[in-house]
């Protein structure tokens, strides 16, 4: 339904209250037990104000920190590509996960780590550039092979979604098989999540999500057209071809980026647009913002909750979205 | 009733710029999606100001002309001018400002307010940064003259049948087209809703819009209609107010026994 409650103060007062209390709450947990007078006194050491051990200003600031901008941006990214995924394939059950992006993303991780290709120019990571086109290629086909009439019926969706993701599910660890020495940092890497993440996750992720951002910024006009159908879109102006293009290399920057940083992490671009919707309506000019929020706090809170739900042990964080994500899922199918 | 200035249909060399010149003018026009002509020979003009009937027997190809108008068809050949201009030199959205295309697509699952669904008609004009006060006022304006102004911040899916048409000539309104070409405007409303969204038609052309509308009801579209025509197997076989229709090709049209001929006449004999 359509809200209008965006502009309530009370409503956005709340909001930021919670976003702060999870980030507090991410500072606060972790292998270390830190006080919360301890974490504060690290975290305005660089202040100058107060002294602090060295440990815990390197845990909060080289290993907490990054960590959580970290999985804060890949989980705005998720959100957004989510978003458009559902405007370019006209379905409210569409995300990188489910369509196969990310399986496309991955299995080129897989080839590019075990091609053992670390830079593609002097200075640019390969890993994300790989699984930008491995998530362009997955998401032209499926968008090529389940067509019918501009839209992706929920049926072939999912069907199409499934055999992508077999299929480059396994050829993933065909790849990761046929380099054996790199076998292990492949499945270590799809299963990490942002345990590895630190300063370095963050600048080298941040481009594609800016490029991603300021692109959609100016998309949302164009993307609620899609929304209503291909021909009356191009009936008011919308080259649609030629715009589902570009927003497939959106995608395909986000989700890319995002599986190369954090391995296939899947239903957060499916709940969190839902979310969103329901929270501020279709339009995505206060759709794609609160997604790119409500992602970006969403991931971070399970991140959180990844490495604090079993005290000394870590959860992969994509296990986690899975099983908050997969009642979700099943939830918006029961109600079609 | 309002008269065009000039009468389609001249022979003589025509300018762009005379004020009244026929605004749509379909030369030759034939159409396909690659598996043959799907119609062809098609020849009429439609001035400003006149609301045209497009009426034909389901299957006939009317919603496939539309298409092609707009040079959206894989095959096409002949001429179409908009506005003494072919179609094909336009973009994308200087076509838009001119004319207007509304096609029943499938149900649409994502809830939009009436006033968004209609702002998006400002795409042509505004395409990428926020809205304008201008665009605000021609939704504001759109949404009036369809008497949908109290409804503006309603869901788009708790419309009626007949608002929701209504809403989506709005769109058209405020994408400030002069040439509104509609699929079957009138189809899954009932006779409440059938006839007011007709009579609005009449109403627009009476401004200064030029209306085709596609009908497969001939008597519903000869109430409103100043023009009708008729359609059969990809051709147009009759061209003219609803009162000289000769009632025996509405017959053939429909494959009707004479028997059902007073059942035409009598609307015919409506006062248009």
């Amino acid at each position: 339904m359509v809200r209008h409650t965006v502009s309530r103060p009370a409503v956005l007062g709340l909001l930021a209250f919670v976003i702060l209390g999870i980030f507090a709450w991410g500072l606060l947990v972790g292998g270390a037990t830190l006080s919360p007078a301890e974490v504060w006194r690290a975290l305005e050491q660089p202040l100058g104000w107060s002294q602090a051990p060295a440990t815990h200003v390197s845990i909060v600031w080289q290993l907490r920190l990054p960590r959580m901008l970290t999985a804060f941006l890949v989980g705005a990214a998720l959100a957004l590509a989510g978003t458009i995924s559902q405007a370019i394939f006209r379905n409210p059950l569409a995300d990188p996960f489910v369509v196969g992006t990310s399986a496309g993303a991955s299995a080129a991780v897989s080839l590019a780590l075990t091609l053992n290709i670390v830079y593609l120019f002097p200075g640019v990571l390969a890993t994300p550039l790989f699984a930008f086109a491995g998530a362009i290629l997955v998401t032209l086909l499926v968008l090529l092979v389940g067509r019918r009439h501009g839209a992706l019926p929920v049926n072939t969706l999912l069907l199409a979604g499934i055999a992508a993701n077999y299929l480059f599910g396994s050829l993933s660890i065909l790849i990761a098989l046929i380099g054996r020495d790199v076998l292990k940092r492949s499945l270590l890497w799809s299963l990490e999540g942002f345990a590895g993440a630190g300063w370095g996750s963050v600048i080298t992720f941040l481009p594609y999500l800016a490029v991603g951002t300021l692109i959609l910024a100016f998309l949302a006009k164009p993307l609620n057209l899609l929304l209503v159908g291909e021909e009356n879109a191009l009936g008011m102006g919308l080259s649609v071809q030629r715009f589902k293009l570009l927003l497939v290399a959106v995608i395909g920057l986000l989700a890319g980026a995002s599986v190369a940083t954090a391995g296939i992490i899947g239903f957060v671009g499916l709940v969190v647009p839902h979310l969103a919707r329901m929270w501020v309506g279709s339009s995505h000019r206060r759709l794609l913002p609160a997604s790119f929020i409500g992602g970006g706090v969403l991931l971070l809170a399970a991140d959180n909750l990844a490495r604090s739900l079993i005290p000394g042990y870590e959860i992969p964080v994509s296990v986690l979205t899975a099983l908050l994500g997969v009642p979700f899922f099943l939830y918006l199918l029961r109600k079609r | 009733m309002r008269q065009p200035l000039i009468a389609t249909g001249a022979t003589f060399p025509r300018r762009p710029e005379i004020p009244g010149a026929s605004f749509l003018e379909v030369d030759g026009l034939s159409g396909g999606y690659g598996e043959g002509w799907i119609f062809q020979g098609i020849h009429f003009s439609l001035p400003r100001g006149q609301f045209a009937a497009l009426v034909g027997p389901n299957g006939s190809g009317k919603t496939t002309l539309l298409r092609g108008i707009l040079g959206l068809l894989p095959q096409q050949s002949g001429s179409v001018r908009l506005d003494g201009r072919e179609v094909h030199g336009y973009g994308r959205r200087e076509l838009a400002k001119r004319v207007s295309l509304l096609i029943q697509e499938d149900g649409e699952p994502f809830p939009f307010s009436v006033e968004e669904i209609v702002m998006m008609g400002r795409f042509p004009h505004n395409p990428f940064f926020p809205d304008t006060p201008q665009d605000r006022r021609a939704v504001q304006d759109a949404l009036e003259r369809v008497g949908l102004a109290r409804k503006a911040k309603k869901p788009y899916l708790q419309l009626s049948g007949g608002e929701k048409r209504r809403a989506m000539i709005a769109r058209s309104l405020a994408q400030e087209a002069q040439l509104l070409l509609l699929d079957e405007p009138t189809l899954h409303l009932d006779l409440r809703y059938q006839l007011e969204t007709t009579a609005l038609l009449r109403q627009l052309a009476e401004s200064g819009l030029a209306v085709l509308a596609v009908y497969h009801d001939f008597r519903l579209a000869s109430m409103y209609a100043q023009r009708v025509l008729l359609f059969q197997e990809g051709r147009l076989v009759s061209d003219g107010p609803p009162g000289e229709v000769d009632p025996q090709q509405v017959l053939d049209l429909y494959g009707l026994d004479a028997k059902f001929a007073p059942a035409f006449r009598a609307f015919q004999n409506l006062p248009s």
